[in-house]
Order: structure tokens, then sequence, then C-alpha cells
């Protein structure tokens, strides 16, 4: 509950020293699902609410094991939690990857309201909302949620 | 950055300023942010300020502004919650903007106090998704 309030609360005040007392009371990768769940549940609340609709009810937990597939190739990159090394795309599209399946999901997610798959190389898009619009939209929003990265 | 692709001059400052509505360089700027605001912040009724941005972009676009907005929610929080440093070549190239951004103010920025300034990709916005 600690994990999940604070970071849909207030994630521009998140410090290292916390979430090492998380991680140690729950283990990195159930901390970093919990963030990744958390991230999904708060993007889906908040168009909801940009749109002016009702929040949606949450889904029936489905029957069966999590996966517990904790990928070869993870390590200490910096971050507070391990994730994929060696050559690979930019640290904020490899946050999650520590538990595939949710990164799985939560990739997609910003392929559907943002990055558009290979179009996001384009300056020039070819959208309703323009590439400045977009970034515009963006920019106000990180920096609202006080977020560095 | 695609502000220069696309000719325009953005002014970066007011983007960032939670307290200016109004025109940064980019079509409905003022119309983009007033909904932003009111959407994170509550400042001002969500339901006005989208049907004026609706008014002034269309209703996709307005759809796509929704979208940004919530990905961004969950951008920030993945980023946040699991601790990120910048990117080495980003680190470098915002140097100077975050300063004068005062963006070295966020509590992430302890996450990057370690890194030196390095040539290294990637060094846009549009590397960070691939």
């Amino acid at each position: 509950m600690e994990v999940v309030h604070r970071t849909a609360s207030d994630p521009g005040r998140l410090t290292r020293s916390w979430a090492a007392e998380q991680i140690a009371a729950l283990g990195e990768e159930t901390y970093t699902e919990l963030i990744g769940v958390t991230a999904i549940v708060t993007v889906i609340d908040r168009f909801q609410r940009a749109m002016g609709r009702p929040e949606l009810p949450l889904p029936t937990p489905a029957a069966g094991e999590p996966t517990q597939v904790r990928p070869d190739d993870v390590g200490d990159i910096g971050a507070w939690v391990s994730q994929t090394v060696g050559p690979t795309t930019a640290n904020v599209s490899r946050t999650l990857s520590l538990v595939p399946v949710t990164n799985q999901a939560w990739r997609q997610l910003v392929d559907t309201h943002y990055s558009h798959g290979a179009e996001f190389m384009n300056m020039q898009w070819d959208f309703p909302l323009s590439r400045p619009q977009a970034e515009l939209v963006a920019t106000r929003s990180t920096a609202l949620n006080e977020c560095f990265y | 950055m695609s502000g220069e692709a696309n000719g325009l001059h953005i002014d970066l400052e007011g983007a960032l300023d939670a307290d200016h509505i109004g025109d940064v360089g980019v079509p409905a700027s003022a119309e983009l942010l007033a909904f932003t605001n009111a959407v994170e912040l509550g400042r001002g009724d969500i339901d006005q300020t989208r049907a004026a941005l609706a008014a002034a972009i269309g209703a996709e676009a307005t759809t796509e502004a929704a979208a940004i907005i919530a990905i961004f929610n969950g951008l920030v929080r993945v980023a946040d919650g699991t601790g990120i440093q910048l990117d080495d070549g980003v680190f470098t190239a915002s140097i100077t903007e975050r300063e004068s951004l005062d963006i070295n103010r966020f509590a992430g920025a302890a996450n990057s106090a370690d890194l030196q300034p390095a040539p290294s990709m990637p060094t846009a916005v549009h590397q960070l998704f691939g």
C-alpha cells in the first residue's frame, strides 16, 4: 500500500532511501511490478478524468500463477532496481524491464498514447495533434509532476 | 527539438511555468496549457477547457492531448519510482537548460548527481522510446 500510495500521489518526492526500504521488504521484482501497475492504472484513470468520463472499475483478477520470470540480462545501471544492461534503449524505455509481462503492457500503452512506433522518429507528425503540440502538453505535464527525467 | 523542425520558436520557460496560460510559440498553446493545468491541478474546469481546446484544434486532437497527459502521468511514475538516471547524452546536452529552467530543484535530480558530462547517445527526445 505504501508503494502504491506514494507512487500514485506524489512521485516527484520519492527518494532512493525510501525505495530501498520498500525493496528490502518486498523484493525488487515485486516493487518494480507495483510501480508498473500503479503507473498503468494512473494512466487509465487520468485519461478518463481528462475526457470527463467516470473511472473504470478494476478488472476481476484472473486465475493462475505469476510468471516469476527474471530476465538474464538485467543488472545495476544506476537506477534503484535492476534493469536491462548493455547496448539498449534509453533509460526511460527500460524502467520496468525487470518484470517482462508488466513491461510489455507498459510499453504497449506508451506506444498507443504517445510514441506511435517508428513514427516517433519523425519530428513532423501526420496526426491531428502536431509534434510540437504533443511535446508542449508533455512538457507541462511532467513539470507539474516535478519529474526530473 | 520538434519546434525547430517545424519552424517554431518555443518559449520553454513559459511552457514550464505552471502559472502561465498563453502563447509559447505553439499553435493553440493557451488552450493546450489550460487543459493540461485543469487535468493536473484542478485549475479551471476540465470540461470547459476541453471544450475550448476542441474548438481550437478539433475533437481528435483533443483526445490525443488527453492521451498524452495521461501517459506522462505514467511515465513520471515509472521514471521516479525506479530512480532512473538521465541518459549520458541527455545529461550533457541539457546542462544549460536544466540550470536556467530550475529543473535541478526536482528531487529526482539526486539520481543523476554522480553523472559526468559525456558525449554519447541519445541526445534527443525522439531517441528515448526506441
